[in-house]
C-alpha cells in the first residue's frame, strides 16, 4: 500500500516535470524555424512572424499567448466544476439519503433477517457501491449513525460490507494521499472495531495535518481494548494543541471508556495529559481522584492553563472544607485570571474564613475580580455587601453598583 | 548617444524592472495561494465545526460591532448576531453617537435598560454616555453601549473595554455574517500550538449587493446589478482568495478587514487598540501588533487566515461613494506606512520587515504613482514619435491577457472551492468583466489612489472619512 503511495506520488511528480519541459520545450521549439525530433522535422508554422522579433518581445508574446490560453482552459474547468459539483452535491444528497434509510432499517430494524430479504437487500446495495462517490456515502452516513447512538453495530455491519465486497475499500481509504479518505476510513475502522490498522493511526496520530491528527486520536480511543492505553498515545511527542486535547476528551467522553488510568494521566509530567486526565475525572465526577491534583502540586504548576483547570477541578471534586483551605493558601499568589475563576466557583462554598479573602479581592484585585466577590458577597452576606455602597476607592464603587444594579434588575 | 535617448533607455529600463517585478510577484502569489487553500481543504475538509460547540475548554468571545445611524439595519443584524453559533460569546453594540433613532429601536426591541456596568480605560475613547443590558433573560449576552461620536476606531476601544472575554470579534455592524462564522475562525486559536501564538485571524469578505437575505442570513447568492459593484465582486476574488491566502501562506499577512477580524484583546490592549487618527485602522492595528510581537514579547507568531466566505458586505454601487472610499484606503495606507516606515527592509522584523512592508511601499502605495508617470511619459514619447508601436502592442497584449488570466484564477478558485455564485451565465459576466476592468475600473481606482495621495500630502486630509452611503439591505431583510 505505502509503495503504491509512493509510486502516485512519483507519478504526479513526473507529470508535473514532464508539462514544465513541455512549456519550455514549446518556448524553445517556437522560436527556431523547425526542429528535428527522432529524424521527424517539425517545423514551426509561426516562424515567419516570430524570426523579426528579439527574445524578449518574442517571449512577451508567448506569455500572452499562454495567459489567453489559461483564460480559456480555466473558464471551461470553472464550467466543469461548476457542474460537476452540484452533480456531485446533488448525488451525494442523495445517496446519503438513500443509504440512511436502508441503513437504519438494516441495522436497526428485523426487516431483512429472513434469508430471502436480506439476500434481496444485500444485492440492491451491492448495485449501487460500485463507484467512489457511493461507497464514500455508504461510509459516511454508517459513521454518523454510529456516531449518533451508542449501541454497537459493527458486526452486522461489517458483514454487510463483506458481503457487497466493499470491506477492503477501508483500507485503500486509510492508505489513501487524500486526507478526507483517511480521515473517514478511521472513523469506519475504529466504529466497526478492526484493530489490525492500528499501527497506521497511530502513525497518524503524529500528522502534521490537525484533521487527521484528532481524527487519529479519536480513532485510536474507540479502538482502545483496555482503556488505559490511553495514557500510552496520547501527547507523547508533540505537545497538543487545545483542539487536540478537546477532541481526545470528547472521545472519552462520548465512547464509554470507563477504565481509564486517571492516575497516570494526572500525574503526567506532560501538561496536555495532566489537563485531559483533569478534565477526565472533573466530567466524570470522579471524587475519589479530587486527591490528586494536591498531590501532585497541579494548582503550583507553572502552565496558565493546567492550573485554572486544576482549580476548576478543585471546586467540583473536593470537599469544601479543603477547597476553602487550598484558596486561603493560594489566592494570592495566583495570576488575576485563576482569581477570576476562583471567585467565580467560590459562589458555592460557604464558609466563613474566606470572607478575608473576599474583602482583599474586593479592595486590591483587578475590577473585574472586585465584580465577583461582589456577587458573592451580594448572594451570602448583603450587609457586609451594603457597607461597600460609599466607598471611596472608584473600582470598588463601580464593582458596587454593577452588582447591585444587574442582580437586582 | 545623447542625452534624451540615455533619459529614455534609463525610463524605459526602471518601468520595465518594475513591471517585471509586478509581474513574478503575481505570480508568485498564485502559486502560494494554491499550495495555501490547497492544504486548507486537506485540512478542513470533513472537520465538523459544529463539534466545537461541545469542547469542554475554549475561550470567551467578545463581537463588537460599532453602529453610526443604522437605523434600517441595526435591530434585524442584532438578531443576526445573536445567533451566532458559539458557546461563550458575547454582543457589545457600540452606538457612536447616531443622531438618528437606531439607539431607541434597539432599546424598545431588545427591552434595555440602562445599568452601571463598571469596565475600565485600558485605551482612552471618547465620553461613554451608558450602558445598557436587557431585561430579558433570552438577550442576557447582549451589551448595547451609547457613546460621544468619536469614530468606527474610537467605538471599537470603546468595546475592547467593555469586553470581558479573552478574544474579539470586531465587525461591521451592517454585515451579514455567517452562522458558524465564530466557530471557523477560532479553529486557528484552538490549533495554536506552544511555538507559535495566534494573535488574530482573519475571514474572506464577500459581496452583498443584490443577495437575497433572509432572516440575517444570506440565502441567495446573485451577481450584482450595478457594474461598480460587478467590478469589486472580481476585485474581492482576488484580493481574499488569491492574496491575502498568499501572504498567510509565509505568515507575512498585514491587514485584516475592518469589517470581520478575530483578535487577542490581551495584545491589541497592549498595544493600546486602534490608531483613532488613522482612516486605515485595521491595517495599522495588525501592523502594530506585529511589531510588538517582535519587540515586546518577542515570541513567534501567527496571523492566520480563513478562506471561506464568512462575511457579505454591501459595497459601494455609486461611482462617488467608490471615489470616497478608495481614497480613503489609500490615505489609510499611506498614513500606515510612514508611521510605521522603520520597519522598512529592517531585519528585525524578519519576512515582514523584509517582504510584507517593502511590497506595501513598492506595490501598493507606488503603483497608481508609477503608473501614472509612465502613462505620462508615454504620452511625451508618443508625441516626441519616440514610440515603437510594435513593442508597445505586444506589450499591451501580455498586461491584458495576464490581467485576464489572474482574475479566470481567482474565479476558478471560487467556483472549485466555494461555488457560492451559480451557473455559466455567471462565468461568462465575470470572465467580460475582467476584460473590460482594465480599462475601466483600473485606471478609475488609479486615479482614486492618487487622488488619495493628494488629499493626505498637499491638502492634509489625513483622518477624514468621507460620507459611506449605503442602500441599506431593509428592503431584503425579512
Amino acid at each position: 500500500m505505502i509503495t503504491l503511495l509512493y509510486i502516485k506520488k512519483i507519478f504526479k511528480l513526473i507529470i508535473y516535470i514532464i508539462l514544465g519541459l513541455l512549456v519550455l520545450f514549446l518556448t524553445y521549439f517556437f522560436y527556431q524555424p523547425e526542429v528535428e525530433f527522432f529524424n521527424i522535422v517539425i517545423s514551426n508554422p509561426f516562424y515567419g512572424y516570430i524570426k523579426n522579433l528579439q527574445l524578449w518581445l518574442y517571449l512577451v508574446l508567448y506569455f500572452s499567448v499562454i495567459s489567453f490560453v489559461n483564460v480559456f482552459i480555466l473558464f471551461f474547468l470553472s464550467l466543469y466544476f461548476n457542474y460537476t459539483r452540484e452533480r456531485a452535491m446533488n448525488l451525494k444528497v442523495w445517496y446519503d439519503r438513500l443509504f440512511a434509510e436502508k441503513l437504519t432499517d438494516y441495522l436497526l430494524t428485523d426487516k431483512y433477517n429472513e434469508k430471502h430479504k436480506k439476500a434481496k437487500f444485500i444485492k440492491s446495495i451491492k448495485r449501487i457501491t460500485k463507484n467512489h462517490i457511493q461507497i464514500e456515502s455508504l461510509f459516511s452516513v454508517y459513521t454518523k449513525i454510529q456516531e449518533t447512538l451508542t449501541i454497537d453495530l459493527s458486526e452486522k455491519f461489517k458483514s454487510l460490507l463483506k458481503e457487497i465486497g466493499v470491506y477492503d475499500k477501508q483500507k485503500v481509504f486509510l492508505y489513501s494521499n487524500k486526507p478526507d479518505e483517511r480521515i473517514i476510513a478511521m472513523k469506519m475502522l475504529s466504529y466497526l472495531r478492526i484493530k489490525d490498522f492500528e499501527d497506521r493511526i497511530l502513525y497518524y496520530s503524529n500528522s502534521k495535518n490537525h484533521a487527521i491528527r484528532t481524527e487519529a486520536f479519536a480513532a485510536l480511543i474507540r479502538l482502545m481494548d483496555k482503556d488505559s492505553n490511553l495514557i500510552i498515545f496520547i501527547g507523547e511527542k508533540d505537545n497538543l494543541s487545545l483542539l487536540d486535547i478537546n477532541v481526545v476528551i470528547n472521545a472519552v467522553l462520548k465512547n464509554f471508556k470507563m477504565y481509564i488510568n486517571y492516575p497516570a494521566l494526572v500525574a503526567s509530567p506532560r501538561i496536555c495529559k495532566a489537563i485531559i486526565g483533569l478534565m477526565l475525572i472533573k466530567c466524570r465526577i470522579k471524587k475519589e481522584y479530587g486527591h490528586l491534583i494536591f498531590l501532585h502540586k497541579h494548582l503550583e504548576s507553572n502552565d496558565n492553563m493546567l492550573k485554572q483547570i486544576a482549580w476548576d477541578c478543585l471546586f467540583d471534586l473536593v470537599p469544601e472544607k479543603e477547597v476553602a483551605k487550598a484558596v486561603l493558601e493560594h489566592f494570592d499568589e495566583e495570576p488575576d485570571n485563576v482569581k477570576h475563576l476562583i471567585l467565580k466557583r467560590m459562589h458555592s462554598i460557604k464558609d466563613n474564613r474566606l470572607s478575608g479573602i473576599l474583602k482583599n479581592a474586593i479592595e486590591t484585585q483587578t475590577l473585574v475580580n472586585k465584580i465577583e466577590a461582589m456577587k458573592i458577597l451580594f448572594n451570602n452576606n448583603f450587609e457586609e455587601f451594603t457597607e461597600y455602597k460609599n466607598s471611596k476607592n472608584p473600582e470598588v464603587l463601580k464593582a458596587f453598583k454593577e452588582v447591585s444594579d444587574i442582580n437586582i434588575i | 548617444m545623447t542625452p534624451l535617448s540615455l533619459f529614455y533607455d534609463i525610463f524605459n529600463n526602471i518601468f520595465l524592472i518594475y513591471a517585471t517585478f509586478l509581474f513574478l510577484i503575481y505570480i508568485l502569489v498564485a502559486v502560494f495561494s494554491t499550495s495555501e487553500l490547497a492544504s486548507y481543504v486537506k485540512r478542513n475538509k470533513h472537520f465538523r465545526y459544529n463539534t466545537i460547540r461541545s469542547y469542554k475548554i475554549l475561550p470567551s468571545i467578545s463581537v463588537i460591532a460599532p453602529a453610526y445611524n443604522e437605523e434600517d439595519n441595526l435591530v434585524e443584524n442584532i438578531r443576526s448576531l445573536l445567533s451566532l453559533k458559539y458557546p461563550k460569546v458575547e454582543v457589545i453594540i457600540v452606538n457612536d453617537g447616531s443622531n438618528d433613532n437606531s439607539f431607541e429601536k434597539v432599546i424598545e426591541r431588545y427591552e434595555m435598560v440602562k445599568v452601571n456596568y463598571a469596565y475600565n480605560e485600558p485605551i482612552k475613547t471618547k465620553k461613554i454616555r451608558g450602558i445598557y443590558k436587557s431585561l430579558n433573560h433570552a438577550y442576557s449576552n447582549l451589551v448595547l453601549v451609547d457613546k460621544e461620536n468619536g469614530g468606527k476606531a474610537d467605538a471599537l476601544n470603546a468595546g475592547i473595554n467593555i469586553s470581558r472575554s479573552e478574544l474579539f470579534l470586531a465587525i461591521d455592524v451592517d454585515c451579514i455574517i455567517e452562522s458558524d462564522s465564530i466557530l471557523r475562525m477560532v479553529k486557528p486559536f484552538l490549533e495554536e500550538d506552544s511555538n507559535k501564538k495566534v494573535i488574530a485571524s482573519g475571514g474572506v469578505v464577500r459581496i452583498a449587493n443584490s443577495c437575497k437575505i433572509e432572516d440575517g442570513q444570506v440565502v441567495k447568492v446573485d451577481y450584482p446589478k450595478s457594474i461598480w459593484a460587478k467590478f469589486q465582486v472580481l476585485e474581492y476574488f482576488r484580493a481574499f482568495t488569491l492574496g491575502r491566502m498568499a501572504w498567510s501562506k509565509i505568515n507575512g499577512l498585514l491587514i485584516i478587514s475592518g469589517a470581520f477580524g478575530l483578535f487577542d484583546k490581551r495584545i491589541v490592549i497592549a498595544v493600546n487598540g486602534y490608531d483613532t487618527n488613522t482612516v486605515g485602522e485595521d491595517f495599522e492595528l495588525v501592523v502594530r501588533m506585529r511589531k510588538y510581537m517582535h519587540r515586546v514579547e518577542k515570541k513567534k507568531y501567527k496571523v492566520a487566515f480563513i478562506p471561506d466566505p464568512l462575511c457579505w458586505t454591501e459595497v459601494p454601487s455609486t461611482l462617488k461613494v467608490l471615489s470616497r472610499q478608495r481614497n480613503r484606503w489609500a490615505r489609510g495606507s499611506i498614513e500606515t506606512i510612514l508611521k510605521h516606515k522603520d520597519m522598512y527592509m529592517n531585519p528585525k522584523y524578519g519576512r515582514i520587515g523584509l517582504v510584507s512592508f517593502p511590497y506595501w511601499v513598492l506595490f501598493e502605495w507606488f503603483a497608481p504613482i508609477l503608473e501614472s508617470i509612465g502613462i505620462l511619459y508615454f504620452t511625451v514619447a508618443l508625441i516626441l514619435g519616440m514610440v515603437n508601436y510594435n513593442i508597445f502592442l505586444l506589450v499591451l497584449l501580455l498586461v491584458f491577457s495576464f490581467s485576464v488570466f489572474f482574475s479566470s484564477f481567482a474565479v476558478f478558485y471560487e467556483t472549485y472551492l466555494f461555488n457560492k455564485y451559480k451557473g455559466y451565465r455567471f462565468l461568462f459576466k465575470i470572465i467580460l468583466v475582467a476584460m473590460i476592468e482594465l480599462i475601466v475600473f483600473h485606471p478609475m481606482n488609479v486615479f482614486f489612489a492618487l487622488k488619495g495621495n493628494y488629499d493626505f500630502f498637499i491638502k492634509g486630509h489625513k483622518n477624514k472619512w468621507g460620507v459611506m452611503t449605503r442602500t441599506a439591505f431593509d428592503s431584503k431583510i425579512r
